[in-house]
């Protein structure tokens, strides 16, 4: 059987717009029935368009407000997640500033601390007697960002 | 002070204006009463599965409005629209299963026949029943949605110049499967 036909079109065309058979020429109904190709067109498409109208009778759509209702809450929900993500972001560079910071510091004090570590027993009065309060105020603030980050996130997931 | 004057673009979003969405509520509305049907039976013939066409339908119109759907008239936004349709089946085809939907067997994406779905209505008939899911959905498209093979390839993501090879054979296997059954 040949892929296409001349008249092809023209059956198509009379598929499409409801004319066959009987508002189609003679001469159309007779190439049709003596061309393979065309006949299984119309075949086909019959056979298609008595299930597209079956299916059509079938159909039960939701009221149009309600997809518009769920459409309009999904992107609200799009946007606040778009507004929120900065605001994870700010927390995550501020926990890798202090962190950082906490380095920096420590690396600074590392040969004292040491040093003083070997000579007498670590405690944590030793410690605040070398750095001052300052360590105690950096771990505070490094457990509070965690805390607020991981309230977030969690927050975020529900 | 409330999150929402905080963050005024969520507390805008409840009325967003026609320019964003492509369409109003009204334009909408119109355009649903007039597409919705046409792509649930596409759905469910393709699918073989009433239920997942009505899910796959809402999640369309819903993806449709959240995205930017094309704004050159009704045909490119319903063509867009069958689009969406078609690519929501294939992920739903591909989560539940490895292959790919050109291997799937027809038997395996029909639904089955239970009592719930044996509405005349709702079934397929036999012969499109048999048919592999990506001959159904070229059939369906050319035939009883009377799309250009240009228009299929836009809405399968196949490329044009296999179209017409595809449903050649699509064609001439569904001829085969009506003439057995005798289907008209």
């Amino acid at each position: 059987m040949r892929l296409t036909c001349a008249h092809l079109d023209e059956v198509r065309q009379a598929l499409h717009n409801g004319h066959w058979p009987e508002a189609s020429s003679p001469e159309l109904r007779a190439h049709v029935a003596a061309c393979a190709r065309c006949t299984q067109e119309v075949f086909v498409t019959l056979h298609l368009r008595k299930e597209r109208s079956e299916a059509l009778a079938g159909s039960r759509p939701e009221p149009a407000s309600l997809i518009w209702w769920r459409a309009q809450a999904r992107r609200r929900e799009a946007v606040l997640a778009r507004a929120t993500r900065p605001i994870l972001a700010a927390q995550v560079f501020a926990l890798v500033v202090v962190v950082a910071a906490v380095g920096v510091t420590a690396a600074s004090h590392w040969s004292a601390v040491v040093g003083r570590a070997l000579a007498a027993p670590t405690s944590i009065a030793t410690l605040v007697d070398l750095w001052g309060i300052a360590p105690l105020v950096v771990a505070a603030v490094i457990l509070s960002t965690l805390g607020a980050v991981a309230l977030y996130l969690s927050t975020d997931r529900r | 002070m409330n999150w929402e004057s905080i963050i005024p673009n969520v507390a805008a979003a409840g009325e967003l204006p026609a320019a964003q969405t492509a369409m109003d509520n009204d334009q909408f509305t119109a355009f649903y009463d007039r597409a919705s049907r046409p792509l649930w039976a596409y759905l469910a013939r393709t699918s073989g599965d009433p239920a997942l066409a009505d899910d796959l339908m809402q999640e369309s119109f819903i993806r449709f409005l959240t995205s930017s759907p094309p704004l050159d008239g009704e045909v490119a936004s319903r063509r867009y629209l069958f689009r969406i349709g078609t690519n929501l089946l294939r992920d739903h085809w591909r989560r539940n299963r490895t292959v790919s939907i050109d291997e799937l067997p027809p038997e395996r994406s029909a639904a089955p026949d239970n009592s719930a779905q044996s509405d005349s209505r709702l079934t397929l008939s036999p012969a499109l029943a048999r048919l592999r899911p990506r001959d159904r959905q070229l059939l369906w498209l050319a035939h009883a949605e009377n799309y250009s093979h240009r228009e299929i390839a836009e809405i399968t993501g196949l490329a044009t110049a296999s179209i017409r090879l595809l449903l050649f054979r699509a064609r001439r296997e569904m001829s085969r499967l009506l003439t057995r059954g005798g289907g008209l």
